[in-house]
């Protein structure tokens, strides 16, 4: 075996799937009969009522690299993954593996409910290729891992969600596989177990294992992989950094249709336009993180006086609120003006945000009158080449304790946290 | 090096596809042993009878038959040994059958999320419920040992050949089995046709009632591999006598036959059903 070639090749991959139950009933039996008397099949061209599930993927991943793959929901993470593990044929295009899989595309398949989980750990350790003297090898270090104690005489059908995936995950990652797959896996645990896990993923390939790793975690991925493929509708958009195809990912995400205000029409206040200034007063949509940012927010108060608040808010680009700022309360006459908010040092780093403006009445969120939101991208900026290991951007002053350490460099470091 | 491409076995020749098999059937053995514990252990953790109900089912129907056949209703030719050792043995029989065909039959409906999900040798799905029937077989026959003591039947000497005698039977069961389990993977309706067919043969065969010396069912049995792939095991067992050779030849031919047949299509089918499941 020659080191230098990928430990997966996948070529112009393509896989239909079938929409009606009676097609695929049909479509089926005529692909089994087919196969059975030893007929080529031309699983190029789509049917009536298929459609391609992943179209014309090509990628390699080489050894000791771990790969994540993103991508909304159906985009064909699954599919892939599955083909990866020789569950699905492909129906174009090759893939080869160099290499023994091990996957963990669903923890706990295969445990029966009736059985206690040292049994479990013995049919599964098998079901995933290892013989019983293997096991046995494994069987103390499964169970530490897990942290299951003495449950593990008890039926698994007693088990809690957590210790249910806690034990099937020691099992997979202690299986020891050259390449390790998973499927979105790791959402399940509680926050101590998610880190044990990716800690045990890092150990894993820091031995030498590949990894492919499908998650809808942006955080996770950026901070375990080398590499990312992004797919969508079934086709590979981006291969690249992790950063680059969480941020083309954002992009691709269609912006979080929340509005829990009132409708416009009824609202006795509206926000009528909103933009981003730069320090020299210009419009801008992109800005640097630690710099000042102005946002200006015009409104339409309508025939009364209203009381209430001016509200500023940072979401994730798929919605999730980063912080809000309320403005002290305030008295809009009738008719039109501005508000302007000034941000002194802006404190995300790199990333597609949205920026919300809207207005509110006294009893703020419960109260919202009427928002708007714009796309708010922040750059790297200079200072900040690599926002991997975090979101925001925190002062830090660093101050060394006796003369042991010396500064080598007088720029000091950039921290996130 | 693995390589996954369409139509692969087809340009890479049909031998390469029996090596394949049988590289799957060697590396499955464990998984398959490991699995018949877990069904096995499973199977009578939470009955109150346990292993029991092996018995309670075949007892109960021959104890009917008995009753019909005392009672006068159901007439039967005298065979050589008392009725009810004839009809319990003959049951056996077809208990091994109908309890292999079923039992593979439903594999791939039950693993359905496993087999979807993990890559692992899929034959060895097939080991556990083979190794059940066969343990639930040796209960039976301790059934029937019993009930020939209390007749003071004897077994011809020549009984020992029984396991080779039940080899053929065993080979059209799973082999039938595995064809009916991927076929019930794609028409969901085939397990309900399927205990429907096994019923309606249990009473069609001449398994509990020695073969008509006329009529539709003898005309129709004569072409039955299963009559003879049961009557010939018993006569043996019984008399030491090996009647009907050529159809008993032939009916084993078919039932090898059938067996590869169902193996091959287990094999190459079950990648296609992976993705309907």
């Amino acid at each position: 075996m020659r080191p230098l070639e990928p430990i997966i090749e996948a070529e112009n991959l393509s896989k239909k799937f079938c929409r009606g139950l009676k097609q695929v009933m049909i479509y089926g039996a005529c692909d089994v009969a087919r196969d059975f008397f030893g007929i080529r099949t031309d699983t190029a061209h789509l049917r009536s009522g298929e459609f391609w599930a992943l179209r014309e993927a090509g990628f390699h991943v080489e050894r000791g690299e771990v790969l994540g793959i993103i991508g909304p929901n159906g985009s064909g993470k699954s599919t892939l993954l599955k083909m990866l593990n020789g569950i699905y044929p492909p129906d174009e295009g090759q893939i080869t593996i160099r290499g023994r899989v091990g996957a963990l595309i669903e923890i706990g398949a295969g445990f029966h409910p009736m059985l206690t989980g040292r049994e479990n750990v013995y049919v599964n350790g098998a079901i995933l290729g290892l013989t019983k003297k293997q096991v046995d090898e494994r069987f103390d270090r499964i169970v530490e891992f897990s942290e299951i104690g003495d449950f593990i005489d008890s039926p698994v059908r007693h088990y809690s969600t957590g210790m249910y995936v806690r034990l099937g995950f020691a099992i997979a990652v202690h299986c020891d596989p050259e390449i390790l797959l998973v499927d979105e896996v790791l959402a399940v645990g509680d926050a101590r177990f998610f880190n044990k896990c990716t800690n045990r993923i890092r150990e894993l390939t820091e031995r030498g294992t590949t990894i492919v790793l499908v998650s809808h975690n942006l955080w996770l991925i950026q901070t375990l992989c080398d590499r990312v493929v992004l797919l969508n509708r079934g086709r590979i958009v981006k291969t690249g950094a992790p950063v680059d195809c969480a941020f083309a990912y954002a992009e691709l995400e269609p912006a979080a249709a929340e509005h829990t205000g009132l409708p416009a029409e009824q609202a006795p206040i509206v926000v009528r336009h909103m933009d981003i200034r730069d320090q020299s007063g210009n419009p801008a949509s992109v800005v640097e993180p630690d710099a000042p940012l102005h946002v200006r927010v015009g409104y339409l108060c309508r025939e009364r006086t209203v009381r209430g608040h001016v509200f500023l808010r940072v979401t994730t680009s798929d919605g999730y609120p980063l912080y809000t700022s309320y403005s002290s309360a305030m008295e809009f006459p009738p008719g039109e003006g501005a508000v302007k908010a000034l941000v002194p040092a802006f404190s995300l780093l790199r990333g597609e945000y949205r920026l919300w403006a809207g207005i509110c009445g006294e009893k703020k969120e419960a109260e919202r009158y009427h928002e708007r939101q714009m796309k708010l991208t922040v750059n790297p900026g200079e200072r900040f080449p690599d926002s991997r290991y975090g979101v925001f951007y925190n002062r830090v002053e660093w101050q060394v304790e006796g003369r042991r350490v010396s500064r080598i460099n007088a720029r000091p470091n950039m921290a996130a946290g | 090096m693995q390589t996954y491409r369409p139509n692969k076995w087809i340009d890479e020749g049909l031998s390469c596809q029996w090596v394949q098999m049988c590289h799957d059937l060697r590396r499955s053995l464990e998984l398959g042993w490991r699995l018949f514990v877990r069904d096995f252990s499973a199977k009578y953790r939470q009955s109150l009878l346990g292993a029991a109900w092996v018995v309670i089912f075949p007892a109960f129907t021959v104890g009917v038959f008995v009753l019909l056949n005392q009672s006068g209703v159901l007439q039967v030719r005298e065979s050589g040994v008392p009725y009810p050792v004839f009809a319990l043995f003959g049951l056996t029989l077809w208990s091994l059958f109908a309890g292999l065909v079923s039992a593979i039959a439903g594999i791939v409906g039950q693993a359905g999320s496993l087999i979807a999900k993990i890559h692992f040798p899929r034959i060895a799905l097939v080991h556990s419920p083979v190794l059940s029937s066969l343990a639930e077989l040796a209960v039976r026959l301790a059934l029937v040992a019993a009930v020939m003591v209390y007749y003071g039947v004897r077994p011809h000497g020549s009984f020992v050949l029984l396991p080779l005698l039940l080899l053929p039977l065993c080979c059209l069961a799973i082999g039938t089995g595995m064809a009916f389990s991927i076929l019930g993977g794609v028409f969901r309706d085939l397990p309900n046709v399927l205990s429907l067919l096994l019923t309606v043969m249990l009473f069609a065969t001449p398994v509990m009632y020695p073969m008509p010396d006329s009529g539709l069912l003898c005309g129709l049995n004569r072409f039955n591999p299963l009559y003879y792939l049961i009557e010939v095991p018993r006569g043996v067992f019984f008399g030491g006598r090996l009647e009907y050779g050529a159809a008993y030849a032939w009916s084993v031919l078919l039932s090898l036959a059938v067996l590869l047949g169902g193996w091959r299509f287990y094999h190459v089918a079950m990648n296609r059903i992976v993705e309907k499941l």
